[in-house]
């Protein structure tokens, strides 16, 4: 029999705070942590505007020697993964060294690529870093988190794009579930907040020049983020009989690949990766209370994301809230999956449904309630979080309260 | 490190600021291991000795092996500052 997987750690880190109780704050006050970049020198863009970690002092959590080795992606995942474990308390504490492992999104350091190669490009420097290597492999992160926390068992990176860390969460769950692994810290973290990657994006034109609104007619794309998210899982059995806090019940996860195209989504596959956790869980459309959204704010994502909501979830839809945090922490890319996970864990364990902000006008091909403007307190019994990646790649998350 | 070669002071205070050791314990038959300096540590130091004196230190030279002395390493940063500055004069 499959072992039941417990949530009993999470960590956060996005422009809504650098801990999980500001990151609960802000939803529910409905905090925007969009602003115009600070970071960067924006002034040859016109997308001036991301959602940032501000004052995130890497002094305040690692020593000067350390964090020479580390992008500020690897920073935010170390950091958060202690988070999470913290919160978790001795979750590691007699595991055997095989049966503890870490997975998490692959994320390049594109702060290490990007210093670098200015240095080498525009200052004709002779050579770059020693250490632009070691910072910017995708692996980073979770071989930094493996060190930091004594992890010596199934560790490695999966890269799916905007799904990289729901990937990685839905992994470790199968592998506590199977009875491989009895804990796993998985999550994701990144920071695509350099000159050349906020360049790229823009030249892809999918920003929004002047703020995040899913599901609102008038929105105009999606705002760039930075942060990271962590959880600890568990099996049950075992953080029941360690007396360990149980924040949720990880039920189910469904994948899909759209092989349509490389940056547009596809609406049969959306919905057949809900279709799949669902099935996966155990649960019948009607008991799902909420659902974290991907919910980028293109034009694209949020009407097929609503077709395939209404696919999935039929006459339901009509009383189901669906809101996207995109609009309050921005599209945090590879941590994304990770903070939509904490964010829905928080909904059903607090019983509130975090708002979709920034929305202004009802859209017709997108039909749904978002909790516009304002959290809503709600009993959630079961919840789901999406992630629908550039490339097809789709994750979904679903999670059920803990009763004890 | 005693020396009487300003050229070589300035090259042993550097690394001692470096790496965090005072430098009267660099002698020159002490393995920069045994300083605590990893090898990763040294890839750095070297980086930063070559941005500082304006050097390009090769690869391939007597600092590549995994057993290099403080001696070592000075000498061979001296010894090319000191070709360097032969050719510029």
């Amino acid at each position: 029999m499959p072992a039941r997987v417990a949530i009993t750690g999470l960590g956060s880190l996005s422009a809504l705070g650098q801990d999980v109780p500001s990151h609960l704050a802000g939803l529910r006050a409905g905090t925007v942590g969009i602003g115009e970049t600070q970071g960067v020198d924006v002034s040859t863009m016109k997308t001036k505007i991301s959602a940032e970690v501000r004052d995130f002092r890497p002094e305040d959590h690692f020593d000067p020697r350390q964090l020479g080795l580390l992008d500020r992606t690897s920073q935010f995942a170390v950091v958060v993964a202690r988070q999470a474990l913290a919160d978790a308390g001795p979750a590691l504490e007699g595991v055997a060294r095989h049966r503890a492992g870490a997975i998490f999104a692959a994320s390049v350091g594109f702060h290490a690529v990007d210093d670098s190669y200015h240095k080498l490009y525009a200052d004709k420097a002779p050579r770059p870093h020693p250490f632009t290597v070691p910072r910017a492999m995708p692996s980073g992160q979770v071989s930094h988190i493996t060190m930091d926390l004594g992890i010596h068992g199934p560790s490695f990176s999966i890269a799916s794009a905007c799904s990289s860390a729901s990937h990685a969460i839905g992994t470790a769950f199968h592998m506590i579930r199977s009875g491989m692994l009895d804990v796993a810290v998985a999550g994701g973290a990144e920071s695509q907040i350099t000159y050349g990657m906020l360049k790229s994006w823009e030249a892809l034109r999918v920003l929004a020049p002047d703020g995040c609104h899913p599901f609102s007619k008038d929105r105009a794309g999606l705002v760039i983020g930075e942060g990271g998210g962590a959880v600890v899982l568990e099996n049950m059995d075992r953080a029941i009989a360690r007396g360990a806090t149980i924040h949720a019940e990880l039920v189910g996860f469904g994948m899909s690949a759209d092989g349509m195209d490389i940056t547009a989504p596809d609406m049969a596959s959306a919905a057949a990766s809900m279709r799949f956790a669902l099935e996966d869980a155990g649960l019948a459309p009607e008991q799902v209370g909420y659902v974290s959204a991907h919910g980028t704010a293109t034009a694209l994502n949020d009407k097929t994301e609503t077709a395939a909501l209404r696919h999935v979830f039929g006459a339901h839809l009509d009383r189901l809230p669906v809101s996207s945090s995109k609009s309050q922490y921005g599209h945090t890319m590879n941590a994304s999956g990770a903070l939509d996970l904490v964010t829905t864990v928080l909904a059903l364990r607090e019983g509130f449904l975090p708002p979709t902000m920034g929305f202004n006008e009802p859209d017709p091909e997108c039909d749904i309630d978002c909790v516009a403007n304002a959290s809503r307190e709600a009993p959630i019994e079961a919840a789901i979080s999406s992630s629908f990646a550039f490339g097809g790649l789709n994750a979904v998350l679903a999670v059920r309260r803990y009763e004890g | 490190m005693q020396t009487d070669d300003p050229a070589v002071a300035e090259i042993v205070d550097f690394i001692s600021g470096e790496v965090g050791v005072d430098s009267n314990l660099l002698t020159p038959e002490t393995p920069v291991a045994e300083l605590g300096i990893s090898s990763l540590d040294l890839i750095e130091t070297i980086f930063k000795l070559e941005s500082r004196f304006g050097i390009e230190i090769p690869n391939d030279g007597p600092l590549s092996g995994n057993d290099v002395t403080v001696g070592t390493l000075v000498q061979h940063v001296a010894d090319l500052l000191a070709a360097q500055k032969a050719k510029t004069a």
